[in-house]
């Protein structure tokens, strides 16, 4: 009989990976700096762009197909994208937050789902949708912001170590690892080994330039080398389908998670895509409980470090 | 370690199954779900060969000349690799919606370009390249075929 024990100690090992009590300082600076980086990002768009679009590029994706959404005028857009923006930037600054946040997360939903309707899928915006859903969940508002500076958090966070400030960012590792994953495996179907033998790598990579606008000519050179290009493909499927492991060892998170992001700097060097929400989102694998207390005051710090080991 | 009450975990287990258990459904069905995805992006092999669409335009003083109207990749929803995916719908659709998208491009460029010549004529182009190593740039443009040409009434990027 050892299916009880067996099943405890996974309940154990789940628990302690999702709810390990930590500080609330790390979940806060995510949500400052996500909340920061993406205000900032979406003011380029002009939302309002899109009330002028053909009917025929129009290919709604499920939402906007199920609830028969349409595209508004573009005073409206624009008015949700303004109203959008101000409460990311209350989010970012800890203004009624769990209000914000949600309210970002539902404008977030339509605006950036608005978007995937015109001719085809951007794939570098469902981690931002991740991202605000998490951040409208979670009590990512206890700390470092104005709510907590006006008493309205429900317990202290200074002397607080809780589990709800740690499942938040492993959540946003999970989103990030998924989506490796999944690419992985998609190269895998789609094209089988032929993706890393054949010349594919060495055919993008030389005509980067005319689809994209890679930041260096780099790319043209290595994808003149065949042998070169199917290196770097194999290398790129083995990460992509290593990304798991990031969560289950220590280790392994040390050298995949900054491959990774190596791995995605070099397509944008290389081969031209930038995937900017990506590199945005990587804060969440920044330990930000251990960089607070590696810079705050001794009276401020944790008896207990492993509790910040994110 | 504290074990998290049934009501503390609900929140993050579903949202833990519904990631896992959506972006599986993706996988396997090899379809958009947004915001779930199988992440196609370079998965299908690419052959030597890409095609490419480019917009221009031609002011009233010099026939000869082409002006691209390429949209900013940096402040526009429909520019760079959707911009083309468009392009190939438009152009296997209804030729009132591309005429539509013509003129738009070319009153864009007059509004953020006040003092660029007026444009007379908007030319739509369908290109073939192919990766060739030995040249140099490897990418080199084969055909370059006129899919579309549309006058602009009056030289006024916004007419009809």
């Amino acid at each position: 009989m050892v299916g009880k024990p067996v099943n405890a100690s996974l309940l154990r090992r789940w628990n302690a990976f999702w709810f390990q009590p930590s500080p609330a300082i790390g979940l806060a600076v995510c949500r400052v700096l996500f909340f920061a980086a993406f205000a900032v990002y979406y003011l380029r768009l002009d939302y309002g762009e899109l009330a002028d679009i053909p009917a025929g590029i129009w290919q709604p994706i499920w939402p906007f197909r199920m609830l028969d959404l349409s595209v508004p005028g573009a005073a409206t857009l624009s008015a949700l994208r303004w109203l959008w923006q101000t409460t990311m930037l209350a989010a970012c600054i800890g203004l009624f937050t769990r209000i914000s946040a949600t309210v970002a997360l539902l404008l977030g939903l339509y605006l950036i789902g608005l978007t995937e309707n015109v001719a085809s899928i951007n794939h570098s915006d469902a981690i931002v949708v991740w991202g605000l859903m998490v951040m409208a969940v979670s009590r990512c508002g206890d700390a470092l912001s104005v709510d907590a500076w006006l008493g309205q958090v429900r317990r202290s966070p200074a002397s607080e170590q809780n589990g709800d400030y740690t499942w938040p960012v492993r959540l946003m590792w999970l989103v990030f690892v998924v989506i490796y994953f999944v690419a992985g495996v998609t190269k895998l179907i789609t094209s089988g080994l032929a993706w890393v033998t054949s010349d594919h790598l060495a055919n993008l990579l030389m005509l980067g330039p005319v689809v994209g606008s890679p930041l260096t000519g780099w790319g043209q050179e290595i994808g003149r080398h065949p042998l070169m290009s199917s290196v770097l493909a194999g290398l790129t499927l083995v990460l992509e389908l290593s990304a798991p492991l990031a969560l289950v060892s220590r280790d392994a998170r040390r050298t995949v998670v900054p491959a990774i992001f190596l791995m995605q700097f070099s397509i944008r060097v290389l081969l031209g895509p930038g995937f900017t929400e990506f590199f945005i989102c990587g804060l969440f694998w920044i330990p930000w409980n251990a960089v607070y207390l590696r810079f705050s005051s001794p009276r401020v710090r944790s008896p207990d470090p492993a509790a910040v080991h994110l | 370690m504290s074990v998290p009450s049934q009501h503390h975990s609900l929140v993050p287990n579903l949202l833990i199954a519904t990631i896992i258990l959506g972006s599986a459904v993706s996988l396997i069905r090899q379809r958009e779900y947004w915001p779930f995805s199988p992440y196609s992006m370079f998965a299908r092999l690419q052959g030597p060969e890409v095609a490419t669409f480019d917009i221009v335009g031609v002011a009233a003083a010099g026939a000869h000349e082409e002006i691209p109207l390429a949209p900013s990749r940096r402040t526009r929803i429909l520019a760079g690799r959707r911009n083309q995916d468009a392009l190939a719908l438009l152009v296997d659709g209804d030729p009132r919606e591309l005429y539509r998208y013509l003129t738009g491009a070319a009153r864009r460029f007059a509004e953020q370009q006040p003092t660029a010549p007026t444009l007379r004529r908007v030319r739509l182009y369908r290109s073939r390249w192919e990766a060739r190593p030995q040249q140099s740039p490897p990418a080199t443009r084969v055909v370059r075929e006129l899919v579309s040409e549309i006058e602009l009434p009056g030289g006024r990027p916004n007419g009809r």
